[in-house]
């Protein structure tokens, strides 16, 4: 049986198109009570007074829950994973527009929307600050008075009780002598870019429900992060982490918004302090107030030879964390180290701040970052490859960084086949045939764009594998599917270890109580991770399994394979697995019982200069290429060919593999055109899916296509590497690259709008709007 | 953000089967009544209770609004509670006045054509997010405009005829309807009402409450398009061809409003307009026929020449606000390539 590279139907296939899955979305319990949440409606604030009388007063209100519930319960009420900075409700002060300040809890989610708009908040305003550049000042507004790192992560640990300052992380790599690099540069070149804020906008909402049971508690949520909410949670109530019960069902989609807490620890505190369950789902608005990506402005200084090699390259990036850190500070840090790009450069300074801002809290989205930091390094690439007169692909061939060199933090690069991208690329895109730029009111671009990404580390991933009486496989893994198809994916690997069909295999969705620690699914970790862990734990069984089946059959275990599930000798003895357990538990019945675990080495970057020998377990590449045409009399862009391209170490899944990458790319087409949330002093303006616009079908390039490298990893299971991000990286910079080949103007911001194009257009012409 | 929009509040919903026991609602509830279409912009007011009416009364039970019959000398009359994929798939209007089947094509998505009418997309309320948020601002009788401070974000606002109030009108078919020379009947208490469309919208300086005529207590019953302006067959080069041009500029492909949309019909004789009507969209609270531009080109040839100097006059006077400044050229380069065409350019995309 050969499950591995095949592209096996999901698992899930079926039930999802007949509507038949589980979502939590949709998890009602007896009793159950709606809480509704009231938001604070200014950015930045002290709460005077909060008045509930007139919400309590409504018939079917069952409570209203403000910190001063929580603390009789919740002590400290703070969490979050880098730090222990978000309260469950807000906490004598509101740091962003949207901010929980309390819930009304009722009997029907009509009456608790109705309490929670009569809930009465006074507040005395504070000054407040949106900007990353100008929260960093020192005599910007202060928007938490210290900083308290969690105890997670040891290298945010110095950081603790630091006061008078906005920026929560700054994390630096140096390596060689920057100041020398640039002396020796014949060219230098210098630009800003800067990305704003969008959001996930998963169509299934947050939403969260949670019962207490027995001397325990039970949380059903929409979360790619079990594990992690069973730990904070716990952590937050005082409890051993046994008592708490995490779990999850599938996902309408994730991509980063359901990570660490966002309604759990709330819904665990009103359904302890009502003694009822109660459940807390999302609007599509109030997401937009939840989580989002980072914006950052990045400032990127380069040397170049005249050879128009880079020699040496600074990079200050300052990543608009918004009011509480979430998982920003990491994403500073683990994404900020690539801010060099996939070029060997020997001269090299990054400079990362994470910035706290009154903007609603960022975290991770699809790419951890690192989308940021490629929009601003292939724009600059293009830049400087125009100016030196070389041919954009020859200008990266002449730099990239390649097998056994050093990366700037000093780990040396292996396993990652840039060559090859960059091949597939070139003749995907047919980069040789000349190309008709157009003259007329309709031009045309091509561009193209790679980029970098170091799989965060350490984390860690245990899987177990069961065998029934019957015969029949069960794998239980905390891998969330949000979409990804992971389900899928890990079936295989369990059947390509024991030889049973993918199909058969049953993967139970991830419940603490049940499924194995998992960190979380997030980061394109889960195929390395958790296929490592769960291809151990399959063969701890198949181990098993041979074992008994050589006892039975009285041979050696070396002659022994498992195929069809049956177990076969050389001399041609067989035995079904039935058989097996029959043999092992002298009835039809017991368990084979199989674990794995897996945590890559690692070594921790020194903090002064980022320096490491080993920063990552995998490196991820990808990259894309574009044709565009724009109406310079419009401004519109139409993407005409969009090709994604990735590393992906070995395809488990081809049509899987595929979808990743197209499906990344269509995401990264709304970010590069029209997506952007728009704020008016720390309102959403746009915080609909109506005038926050994601793309439909009609906005899929025409001719879309993903392509993909396979050389096996060597600590891959089965060769492969992670892919669930590699397609975001480089398809804004690839589009924007081709508006510059098209019309050589120069954006520095996304979306590319008509308005900016135009504006574009204009500011090339030496006629910027508004001279009519 | 106080304010959370999730499940739709309670109201009283009444369903007429007749256009008179719609009017005896109206007059019943005046001006707590709200007429209810397709819904598609009024539950959006409802749902996040920016507009809180005591009455809904929903028209899709009124079979004599519904439809599209032949009307004088081969024109039609379209109900109002047609909805925009009927009027799309409509072999009349596909032959004879294209211009609307492409504006109304253009707007929102298939979904939404399904169930959103006619009558609602022209009467709908503007997009202006600060008014739709619940702002208190002059249209929703305040005393401020949020989307005019120097702070605002008014990218999708209104570079002409702004009157305190910076609001566009958002309707794709209006433009369409307007160029196609047509007439809104209404029924109000006192009898029926023939307006031309061009009247039928309003700007802040005549009613800043309000986007059209239409005042309590009336409704809009059908639309009519006159034969004037039916496009000539394919092929009749002759004196008086009739030919159409819709374009509509926006930031995503499908589900999105206009940033700035062009409507116009124009009658030649060989190169030369005889006739034209010019519409723009997107630029101020009600959609504005250029009738300035129309006389400038009325005898002029279909040319860049021509072309130029029409879009330099169109948009003249424009005011843009801090962020809407690229309408300008946009209106200008919309105005001229209704008036010249533009050889590479796909319209159907
Ligand atoms: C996501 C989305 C995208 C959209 N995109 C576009 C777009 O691209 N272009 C565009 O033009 N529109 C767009 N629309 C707006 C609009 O909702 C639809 O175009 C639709 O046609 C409105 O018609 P309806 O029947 O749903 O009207 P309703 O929402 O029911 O009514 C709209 C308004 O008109 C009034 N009204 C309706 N019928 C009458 C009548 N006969 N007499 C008097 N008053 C009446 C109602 O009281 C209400 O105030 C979009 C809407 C949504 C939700």
């Amino acid at each position: 049986m050969r499950s591995i590279g095949q592209s096996v139907p999901r698992l899930e296939g079926h039930a999802k198109v007949t509507g038949s899955v589980e979502y939590i979305h949709h998890l009602r319990l007896p009793g159950m009570l709606y809480g509704k949440i009231h938001r604070s409606a200014l950015a930045h604030a002290r709460i005077v007074s909060i008045d509930a009388s007139a919400a309590l007063a409504l018939d079917g209100v069952h409570a209203v829950i403000t910190i001063q519930d929580v603390l009789s319960l919740v002590p400290n009420p703070y969490y979050g994973p880098a730090f222990h900075d978000q309260p469950i409700l807000a906490h004598g002060k509101v740091r962003h527009v949207g901010e929980p300040v309390a819930v009304a809890l009722a009997v029907d989610p009509h009456i608790a929307e109705q309490a929670a708009d009569l809930i009465h908040v006074e507040y005395e305003p504070l000054d407040a600050v949106f900007d990353e550049i100008e929260a960093a000042r020192p005599d910007a507004p202060i928007i938490h008075d210290v900083l308290k790192p969690a105890g997670m992560f040891t290298d945010l640990k110095h950081l603790g009780g630091r006061s008078g300052t906005n920026v929560a992380l700054d994390a630096r790599v140096r390596r060689g002598d920057i100041a020398k690099g640039f002396a020796e540069a014949d060219r230098i070149f210098e630009h800003t870019f800067r990305t704003g804020k969008v959001i996930h906008a998963t169509f299934e909402p947050m939403v969260s429900l949670a019962e207490k049971q027995g001397d325990g508690i039970t949380i059903h949520t929409a979360s790619q992060s079990p594990s992690f909410v069973r730990a904070e949670v716990s952590r937050l109530l005082g409890w051993a982490e046994n008592r708490v019960r995490v779990r999850t069902a599938f996902l309408g989609g994730g991509f980063g918004a359901k990570l660490y807490i966002k309604l759990e620890a709330l819904v665990a505190v009103c359904a302890l302090l009502t003694g009822k369950p109660v459940r807390i789902g999302l609007s599509m608005d109030e997401q937009f107030y939840t989580i989002t990506k980072h914006g950052a402005t990045v400032r990127i200084k380069t040397g170049v030879t005249d050879d128009g090699r880079m020699i040496a390259r600074e990079v200050e990036t300052y990543w608009n964390g918004g009011a509480y850190a979430d998982i920003g500070p990491r994403v500073t840090q683990k994404s900020g180290f690539t801010a060099a790009g996939p070029y060997d450069i020997e001269h090299v300074a990054l400079d990362n701040y994470a910035v706290y801002t009154n903007h609603p809290p960022a975290g991770a989205l699809r790419g951890f970052g690192i989308s940021q930091l490629v929009w601003a390094y292939e724009r600059q690439a293009d830049i400087i490859a125009r100016e030196m007169g070389i041919d954009p692909l020859a200008f990266r061939r002449k730099n990239v960084l390649r097998e056994g060199r050093p990366h700037a933090t000093g780990t040396v690069v292996t396993d990652m086949e840039i060559d090859a991208v960059l091949d597939l690329l070139e003749k995907r895109m047919d980069w040789r045939r000349p190309f008709d730029r157009g003259t007329g009111v309709i031009r045309r671009g091509r561009g193209l764009a790679i980029g970098l990404k170091a799989c965060i580390s350490p984390t860690t991933s245990v899987a177990t594998v069961l065998l029934y009486g019957d015969g029949s496989c069960a794998l239980h893994c905390g891998t969330v599917d949000m979409g990804q198809a992971s389900d899928t994916a890990m079936a295989q690997i369990v059947s390509e270890v024991l030889g049973i069909q993918t199909q058969s295999i049953r993967v139970v969705r991830p419940d603490t109580d049940v499924t194995p620690y998992d960190m979380a699914t997030l980061g394109s970790r889960s195929t390395f991770h958790m296929g490592n862990a769960v291809r151990a734990a399959a063969e701890d069984v198949l181990a098993q399994v041979f074992h008994i089946a050589a006892t039975s059959l009285d041979t050696e275990v070396s002659s022994l394979e498992c195929v069809d599930a049956e177990v076969v000798s050389s001399r041609g003895a067989r035995m079904t697995l039935r058989e097996i357990m029959l043999a092992r538990f002298a009835m039809q019945a017991g368990t084979i019982v199989g674990t794995g675990s897996f945590a890559p080495h690692y070594k921790k970057p020194d903090p002064a200069t980022g320096q490491s020998p080993d920063v990552t377990p995998f490196w991820m590449l990808g990259g894309a290429g574009a044709e565009i045409e724009v109406d310079t009399e419009t401004g519109r862009i139409e993407v005409t060919k969009l090709v994604n391209v990735a590393d992906v170490g070995r395809a488990l899944n081809p049509a899987s593999v595929d979808r990743q990458l197209t499906g990344a790319a269509i995401m990264q087409v709304g970010f590069t055109l029209f997506e952007e949330m728009v704020f008016s002093d720390g309102q959403v303006v746009n915080a609909s899916l109506a005038d926050y616009k994601i793309p439909g079908f009609l906005d899929v390039p025409r001719d879309i296509s993903a392509g993909y490298v396979e050389v096996p990893h060597r600590n891959g299971p089965y060769g492969a590497k992670g892919v669930g991000e590699t397609g975001v990286f480089s398809p804004s910079p690839a589009i924007a690259n081709a508006l510059y080949d098209a019309l050589g103007v120069i954006v520095h911001d996304l979306p590319l709008t008509p308005e900016r194009v135009l504006r574009a257009i204009r500011q090339a012409e030496n006629r910027p709007l508004g001279d009519e | 953000m106080a304010v959370i929009r999730d499940v739709m509040p309670a109201f009283e919903l009444f369903q007429p089967a007749s256009v008179s026991d719609a009017q005896a609602l109206l007059k019943r509830y005046g001006g707590e009544a709200w007429l209810l279409a397709g819904g598609l912009d009024s539950f959006d007011w409802l749902k996040d209770r920016i507009k809180r009416p005591a009455a809904v009364i929903d028209l899709s039970g009124i079979a004599d609004l519904k439809g599209i019959k032949p009307w004088g000398d081969g024109g039609l009359e379209i109900g109002a509670m047609t909805t925009l994929t009927e009027i799309v798939r409509h072999p009349v209007v596909r032959e004879r006045y294209s211009i609307l089947l492409e504006a109304a094509e253009s707007a929102a998505s298939p979904q939404i054509r399904n169930q959103g009418t006619v009558g609602g997309n022209v009467t709908q309320d503007t997009r202006c997010w600060y008014y739709r948020a619940g702002w208190s601002c002059y249209r929703a009788g305040g005393n401020i405009c949020y989307a005019d401070t120097p702070q605002a974000i008014n990218r999708e606002h209104a570079i002409l005829e702004a009157d305190r109030c910076v609001a566009v009108n958002p309707s794709d078919t209006a433009p369409a309807l307007i160029a196609l020379d047509a007439q809104m009947v209404i029924r109000t208490g006192a009898g029926e009402q023939v307006i031309a469309a061009e009247d039928y919208f309003v700007g802040p300086g005549t009613d800043i409450t309000r986007m059209t005529v239409l005042k309590p207590g009336s409704l809009l019953t059908s639309i009519r398009i006159p034969g004037t302006w039916a496009a000539s067959a394919e092929g009749s080069g002759g004196a008086g061809r009739v030919q159409f041009y819709f374009e509509k500029i926006r930031d995503r492909n499908v589900w999105d409003f206009a940033l700035v949309s062009v409507a116009s019909a124009m009658a030649t004789t060989g190169t030369t307009i005889d006739r034209i009507r010019l519409v723009v969209n997107g630029v101020a609270a009600r959609p504005l026929r250029l009738a300035a531009v129309e006389d400038l080109v009325r005898g002029k040839p279909r040319n860049e020449a021509t072309a130029v100097i029409a879009g330099n006059l169109a948009i003249e006077g424009a005011q843009p606000l801090t962020f809407n400044g690229y309408k300008v050229p946009l209106m200008r380069n919309l105005v001229k390539r209704a008036i010249r065409g533009v050889e590479d350019v796909d319209w159907t995309s």
